[in-house]
Parts: C-alpha cells; structure tokens; sequence
C-alpha cells in the first residue's frame, strides 16, 4: 500500500449559512507538548494517517525540534476531521487556511 | 541507563494484547481512569483544558463554532475510553478495540497528570523523591508513561 502523502484538494463546498471564502486549502498542525512520548506521536500519525513510520518519525522530528508541522491537509471539512481525531488522541492540533 | 528486562505488554500474534501487570498496578490504573472519568463530568479544572484542545489557531470565533460542535463528542470519546480502561484493567489479554482505550485513556490520564505536576519541557526529567507530596503523582507518571510506551512497542507494525 502507497503511504497516503497529501490529500487531493478538493473544489470545496460552503456550507449555506458560512462567509464566501477561498478555496486555499486548509493546513492541520501538531504543536509540541512536553508530555506526549515521541513514540506515542509516531504512533498516532502512522494509525490516524496511513503514514510510513520513516514519515511519521519525520514529522514527529519536526514536531519537536521545530514546535511544529504540517500533518495533513485538504479541505475544511477533512481538517476539522482530522482535528478532532489527533485531540481524541491528545494531540495539540489546530487547522488554519493556508497562506 | 538501566536496563529494561521485561516489557508489560505482548502481542499474541492473534491480534490480542497479552498485559503483565501486578495487582497493585491494575489497581492503580483502575483508580486513574475513574478520577478521571468522574472529572470530566464536572469539568471546572483548568488543568483538564490539555484534554480540549482549540481548534483553529488564528481564528477564535470558528474555534468557538468548533468547541460547540465537537466539545461534547470529544468529552463523550475521552469518557468511553476511561471507562474501558476501567472495566478492563484486571484482563489478562486484550482485543484491538480495549487495545486502542487503553492507548488514549492513559495518554490522557498522563496529559493531565503531568499538566498538574508542572511539566513544561521536553528533557524534564520524572522526579522520584522521598517526602515529595508530590510522590504518588510522580510515580503513577512514570509508571504510565512506561506502561504507554510498552503498549505501543506491542502495537506498532
């Protein structure tokens, strides 16, 4: 199986009652903590993601050494997925429009 | 570096997790999940915030959306898995799906442990000292923190 990179962007949808915004994709991101194990975050990223443990441990490396990367992204409704997934894990998540 | 002779947690080969503890260990995981699972229901504490994370780093009015959609489900989630661990802390084996409570619920107890013991950096050492009021604490932290990392050695492909 292909470790799943990036999700495809999609031409997003707004729900009805939503401000018009652009279709730049939305970003997921890990922020450091001082109390997930490293291994623990390796973990997470390779179940919730798909992701090779080389992947993983890379971005879990950037977690911590950069306080932060990029996990996923994709579009409003797919990060908040994703959001909600990595906090269910205890992960410090957040999602933001990409610039 | 002591050496390590013995890890809490097996895979079987049939998916199942065999889990090696001692009475006074289960007892101590039975115990933190239901604290636990009993403080999420009142949920005043600010130190249960590292369990809820914001949603949107630049944007607190979507975060507030965010909270108000998901908080609960959250909460919900975290709860189920407590109470799992809870129920199955005496089991000598586990399927996948107790596998995965186990997992996020220790996790959790471990964020709002070490939220309340001050942990605030990366090289932070765990702190076992005689007379700390702190003791019990520090000791059910490195004892989950040992029991966490054995389980996802046992877990990962």
């Amino acid at each position: 199986m292909t470790p799943v990179e990036t999700a495809p962007v999609e031409t997003w949808s707004p729900r009805g009652d939503e401000d018009v915004e652009t279709d730049a994709p939305w970003i997921v991101l890990v922020w450091n903590d001082p109390i997930n194990l490293m291994s623990y975050v390796t973990f997470v990223f390779q179940k919730l993601f798909g992701y090779s443990r080389a992947k993983a441990e890379k971005l879990m490396m950037d977690v911590h050494t950069l306080g932060r990367a990029v996990v996923s992204s994709g579009s409003r409704d797919q990060a908040e997925r994703d959001v909600f997934r990595l906090h269910e894990h205890g992960l410090w998540a957040t999602m933001q429009q990409d610039d | 570096m002591a050496m390590r002779f013995r890890r809490s947690v097996k895979a079987c080969g049939d998916g199942m997790l065999e889990i090696r503890l001692g009475g006074a260990e289960r007892a101590l995981l039975n115990q933190v999940a239901d604290d636990l699972a009993d403080e999420l229901d009142q949920p005043d504490d600010p130190t249960l915030q590292r369990l809820f994370p914001p949603g949107y780093s630049d944007d607190a009015v979507r975060d507030a959306g965010y909270q108000m959609m998901m908080g609960d489900e959250l909460r919900q989630r975290h709860l189920a898995a407590l109470r799992s661990l809870a129920e199955t802390s005496g089991n000598d084996r586990l399927d996948p799906a107790q596998a995965e409570s186990w997992l996020r619920s220790i996790n959790a107890v471990r964020l709002v442990l070490g939220t309340r013991l001050g942990i605030s950096d990366d090289d932070q050492t765990v702190r076992i000292r005689r007379g700390d009021p702190d003791l019990g604490s520090w000791v059910a932290y490195d004892f989950l923190s040992r029991l966490l990392d054995d389980l996802i050695a046992a877990m990962s492909l």
